[in-house]
């Protein structure tokens, strides 16, 4: 069974303290309807009978009953604050979680951005959702209710004014809060279209210029603002009724209860105290209403929250473990017409009809142009994408068989995007907080990061700053091959790793690698010199492998392969 | 109060509205304040024996306090609103306008975040701080004058016991406020670090999937949420007991005023004035709201406060120094020579970066840079461009001052390629097309194929009309030929080229260079490579070093010099 994945369920938890608060504001909301009874007393026994000692009693309660009151309220705020920011970690903690175990192509189909800023800002409003929740919610329909409940009490036509002034400005409430939802995502988007182009405008300031395009990109801009301040405009004619009418409810209430107490003069059921006091509970609405207005804007912002997060919350991962055991006998490696592309609808395949072998130990050379697909191969190999079709065996059997963790641990990659963590150069090498040492040190040694790691003051414990801005373009991928060699166990790929490196290094590094006998190799490359010693070179062309075999061999078969040689040397 | 000068422009327009919106305020507040003035008067009836007020003449002038009170409160809320969202376009505009117009130097694209935070949130800031933040501000001035006055009208002890008993609420709200300030910093701190740590696990996705790190990950994340989860808590805390200690002293005031009013009337003390049940009951309206005005006005002041700190950094992105693109004469009809006269140009007074530097470049010739990286190619481009200003000497074209003339027009008839490349959100056609809006598809798709790209964009899902963005997906080298397609499609007469293919895989590099070569023909073009292969049949190679030109002349001659060109060209096959 699938357990249901949303963001509440982080707060059942917490339930019986986030039912706790709201039954404490109860308590809060009683004290302060309290109080124009106690109004209502003072000014018919107190003033009415000229009595000091009974107006200083009532008076003293009502003293006593406001400390009360803030005590109950003070212990409300407490449970608000404190599960409010429980419920935060919690969904911080689920949202990062579900982050890290999704597949590459799903967090690119979401964009990283939006998840960036699921977890920093939608989760804010919802947790702020929350303590509004606990600590708001009720307040003013529990002031309302109980209003309206004890204007019956004091006079019948009183309570029916009452509950027909609530009615309509909840309609109005009611009217807003459902209305401006809709309005609140227009402008967002236009705010969306406003970063979008500025953005772009600032980045292209060069080429704007250059092509004399300046003008043109500030009247594209205008008419986006434009939109911008016509949507907040539309909003701002909605919620601008809101204050205007409650409070001419509110006071058409007030109007009609003192023409109520002026009929009802000759009345000697009728008292000034019962006037005044009806008087205060619509005060005490009128509070009310304002504060529900001015709280349905972020509870709009947090249900809107809410709705992406639980989108995001049902993702599973599109990488799916079945560990099986499948065994055949078969080369270590075996690309069986391997097919794939990123985007579904696309013309062309990004990979098409790849098959291939490799046995243990040996050496594959992969070359190509930019975007041929060189890359993708090797991310199918480690399951970042799964194959559309085809079939993929490591050492016999089918990599979708294998428990993805074992898997992966089997294979280490230097890949073409350097990616570093900011933290020191060991850390970024080891990954971990223990290091074997020795590995360490042959690792550093065979990726020649000994020679710039030496220079550095505090040697291998450098600190290597956000993205590796610190490091030039040679040290960032020397040290991203020196962790992928302590990490390697069976096969290790260096997707393009050494483009950065002149062709001493280059070929130093490679003489190292293919020290390691029991390893498997793969090594993407453009220049042919760093491929020519390969057991096997496959050329890819648009998806395709459009010629294999050695150096030798291609130089003799495969016209493109001897076309990239030949323009490689007449550069030299 | 010196920064609201600042703004001073943006309202001129709306001068007029906003006095109106000051008068509906005041109408609207004194009306609603009136209501329970005569509410208390017909209540005095109660107990009054004589006729103070005519009852029927009050309740209808209640009915007409609630219809003005409402229509001129919407009158209030809706124009501020408005004036709010007026304004702010214009300093919105204002401030993209004056990125547009500013040095290239100014505009820097590793400062994208801040230059957006300022269009976006500052401008943001600006709206709801001051002017929904003084329409606030003012409300509550408005309203607190206007009830102290009321108050004394009706009762000058009671109202003398407000006023007295009022400042407790402020300096306990002042004090937590102190207390809290504390913790919000150091929450926003969290939050920022946990903002990069994010961003990093998110950029660094597959290297996590890659090497099993996800616990880790999980672990460390764990680590910072709870340090900011402690601060968060501290923080929420704070912030939630000012309005019940507020709501607090609101009661304790309350009560003392009914006691002393009730004192007042039963023991009838003479105060100079008339003060019956009625008006005990107006002055309890008054005083039980008398707090909320200073709660909301507190809240606005951190609005207000943080909208000066935008307005300050809005005002530093208006006045940024702007570029003159319209004086001057008109470029010549047809560039015959682009000559550089001992031109200097240096980024930082003293430290020259170009130097020394002259050449000739005429019609239909393509003229090479090559030199160590930092030497100044792409600096000479950019001069060349006419994005900074020389130090000495000059550039000519036809032995006219290039200074003289006008900077839009000389653009004009340059096209340059750069070696980031410039990809906006928009379909790959628009990308194209940019630098001619009248292209059709075909001569789009024509300049595609030129340029090599034709291949990737019907591979992307809807070809050429794929949406695309600066980060959806396309690698370096796709995007370096989108831009490259720009420039065959625009096929200008001076073609600049700075690391153009650097990106581009060497096969499709040495295609392309059919294309280039036809597009430059009988062009002027200057050309940076790293890879020397692509400019040996250049007429000129000026080759760069430190600034200044060390060696020139085409390939052969340079190569038979034997000198720095030679070293470089060599050191390649070792």
């Amino acid at each position: 069974m699938k357990k249901q994945n949303t963001a509440l369920n982080e707060l059942r938890k917490y339930s019986f303290k986030v039912i706790l608060a709201p039954l404490l504001k109860l308590i809060e909301v009683a004290t302060e309807l309290f109080m124009p009874f106690l109004i209502r007393y003072i000014l018919d026994e107190g003033i009415n009978g000229s009595n000091i000692d009974l107006t200083l009693i009532y008076g003293g309660i009502m003293i006593a009953i406001a400390f009360v009151g803030f005590g109950i309220t003070m212990i409300a705020q407490y449970l608000a604050a404190r599960v409010s920011s429980d419920f935060g970690r919690d969904l911080r903690a689920k949202l990062f979680e579900k982050a890290t175990s999704l597949s590459e192509e799903q967090l690119n189909k979401i964009g990283k951005g939006k998840i960036l800023n699921l977890i920093s800002n939608d989760s804010m409003y919802l947790q702020t959702g929350v303590m509004m929740f606990m600590r708001l919610i009720f307040r003013p329909p529990f002031l309302l209710l109980g209003a309206s409940v004890f204007s019956f009490i004091i006079d019948w036509r009183a309570g029916i004014i009452f509950v027909s002034t609530i009615i309509l400005s909840a309609v109005v409430l009611l009217f807003v809060m459902f209305k401006s939802p809709k309005f609140y995502s227009k402008i967002q988007n236009e705010m969306d279209n406003i970063v979008t182009i500025s953005s772009d405008s600032i980045n292209g300031i060069k080429p704007i210029k250059a092509f004399g395009k300046e003008e043109e990109q500030i009247d594209k801009f205008k008419d986006v603002s434009k939109q911008y301040k016509n949507k907040s405009v539309s909003v701002i004619t909605l919620n601008s009724f809101i204050n205007p009418l409650t409070f001419c409810f509110v006071n058409l209430a007030m109007v009609l209860v003192v023409y109520i107490g002026q009929i009802s003069l000759s009345d000697p059921d009728f008292s000034i105290g019962k006037l005044v006091s009806l008087i205060s509970y619509l005060v005490t609405s009128l509070a009310a209403l304002v504060m529900f207005s001015r709280m349905i804007v972020s509870v709009n912002k947090a249900l809107a929250s809410r709705k992406r997060i639980d989108e995001f919350l049902a993702y599973e991962s599109s990488i799916e473990n079945n560990p099986k055991d499948t065994k055949i006998a078969a080369p270590f490696i075996k690309f069986d017409n391997v097919s794939f592309s990123y985007s579904k609808s696309a013309e062309k395949k990004t990979v098409e009809s790849i098959s291939f072998e490799v046995e243990k130990g040996q050496t594959l050379g992969i070359i190509g142009g930019t975007g041929s697909g060189k890359s993708t191969i090797v991310s199918l190999l480690s399951r970042i994408y799964d194959v559309d079709q085809g079939d993929i065996l490591i050492d016999g059997k089918n990599i979708k068989d294998y428990d993805i963790r074992e898997l992966r641990k089997m294979i280490s990659i230097s890949p073409q995007k350097p990616s570093l963590f900011k933290g020191s150069v060991k850390e970024n090498i080891i990954l971990s907080k223990e290091a074997d040492e020795e590995k360490l040190n042959k690792a550093i040694i065979d990726s020649l990061s000994k020679e710039f790691i030496d220079k550095f003051d505090e040697g291998i414990d450098h600190l290597i700053e956000e993205g590796g801005s610190n490091l030039s373009g040679g040290q960032r991928q020397r040290i991203l091959i020196a962790r992928a060699l302590y990490h390697k166990s069976q096969i290790l790929i260096l997707d393009d790793s050494t483009s950065a490196l002149d062709y001493i290094s280059d070929k130093k590094v490679r003489d190292a690698i293919s020290s390691y006998k029991d390893l498997t190799k793969i090594i993407i490359s453009q220049r042919v010199t760093s491929l020519k010693d390969c057991d096997m070179i496959l050329v890819i062309d648009e998806g395709k492998i459009v010629g294999r075999g050695k150096h030798d061999e291609l130089m003799r078969s495969s016209s493109i392969y001897k076309e990239i040689y030949d323009m490689q040397v007449a550069t030299r | 109060m010196k920064k609201l000068r600042i703004i001073r422009p943006y309202l001129k327009g709306s001068i007029s509205l906003i006095i109106l919106s000051l008068v509906c305020a005041f109408i609207a507040i004194g009306s609603k304040l009136a209501i329970p003035l005569l509410a208390g008067k017909v209540i005095n009836q109660f107990v009054s024996s004589e006729e103070v007020i005519d009852v029927e003449v009050a309740m209808i002038l209640m009915f007409s306090l609630v219809a003005i009170g409402t229509i001129f409160r919407y009158l209030f809320d809706y124009l501020t609103g408005y004036i709010g969202a007026k304004t702010v376009k214009k300093i919105r505009d204002d401030v993209f306008s004056s990125y547009m117009h500013g040095l290239v130097k100014d505009i820097k694209s590793e400062e994208n975040g801040d230059l957006v935070l300022r269009l976006v949130n500052d401008v943001e800031n600006v709206q709801t701080g001051l002017v929904s933040g003084f329409a606030a501000f003012y409300d509550g001035i408005v309203t607190i004058l206007m009830t102290i006055v009321f108050m004394f009208v009706l009762n000058w002890v009671l109202a003398l016991i407000v006023i007295i008993l009022t400042p407790i609420s402020i300096v306990v709200s002042r004090f937590i406020s102190k207390f809290n300030s504390k913790h919000f910093k150091s929450q926003a701190k969290d939050a920022g670090t946990i903002n990069g740590f994010v961003n990093e696990t998110l950029v660094n996705s597959e290297t996590i999937t890659i090497y099993d790190l996800k616990e880790s990950k999980n672990k460390e994340f764990n680590e910072l949420n709870e340090k900011y989860h402690a601060d968060n808590f501290k923080a929420n805390m704070g912030a939630s007991i000012i309005n019940p200690s507020t709501r607090l002293v609101n009661a304790f005031i309350n009560a003392i005023v009914i006691i002393v009013g009730a004192l007042i009337i039963i023991q009838d003390w003479k105060l100079g004035i008339v003060f019956l049940v009625g008006d005990l009951s107006s002055f309890l309206t008054y005083s039980a709201n008398f707090m909320q005005p200073f709660n909301e006005i507190s809240d606005v002041l951190a609005e207000i406060n943080y909208a000066f700190a935008s307005l300050s950094r809005i005002s530093e992105a208006i006045n940024i120094e702007k570029e003159d693109v319209d004086s001057g004469n008109l470029v010549p009809e047809t560039i015959d020579t682009i000559k550089a006269n001992n031109i200097s140009f240096s980024y930082v007074p003293g430290k020259k970066i170009i130097s020394n530097y002259s050449f000739v470049a005429s019609r239909g010739k393509k003229i090479a840079l090559v030199g160590p990286t930092g030497c100044g190619k792409t600096t000479v481009l950019s001069i060349l461009m006419r994005f900074y200003e020389l130090d000495d000497g000059k550039i000519e074209i036809n032995n006219e001052d290039l200074a003289t003339i006008s900077k839009k027009d000389y653009r004009e008839i340059i096209g340059m390629v750069l070696q980031e490349p410039w990809i906006f959100s928009g379909t790959v056609y628009e990308n194209i097309a940019y630098a001619k809006k009248d292209a059709s598809k075909e001569e789009v798709i024509e300049a595609a194929k030129k340029a090599q790209a034709y291949g990737f964009i019907q591979r992307l899902p809807q070809g050429i009309d794929t949406y695309i963005s600066d980060s959806s997906g396309l690698s370096l080298g796709e995007k370096q030929l989108i831009s490259v397609t720009r420039i065959i499609l625009l096929s200008p007469e001076i073609v600049i080229l700075d690391e153009a293919t650097s990106n581009i895989d060497i096969r499709t590099e040495f295609l392309l260079a059919k294309s280039f070569d036809e597009l430059m023909k009988g062009k002027t073009s200057f050309v940076v490579a790293h890879r020397l292969s692509t400019i040996v049949n250049s007429d000129l190679i000026l080759v760069m070093k430190d600034g200044e030109i060390v060696e020139s002349g085409t390939h052969k001659e340079l190569l038979e010099k034997k000198g720095f060109y030679h070293k470089m060209y060599s050191s390649q096959f070792n």
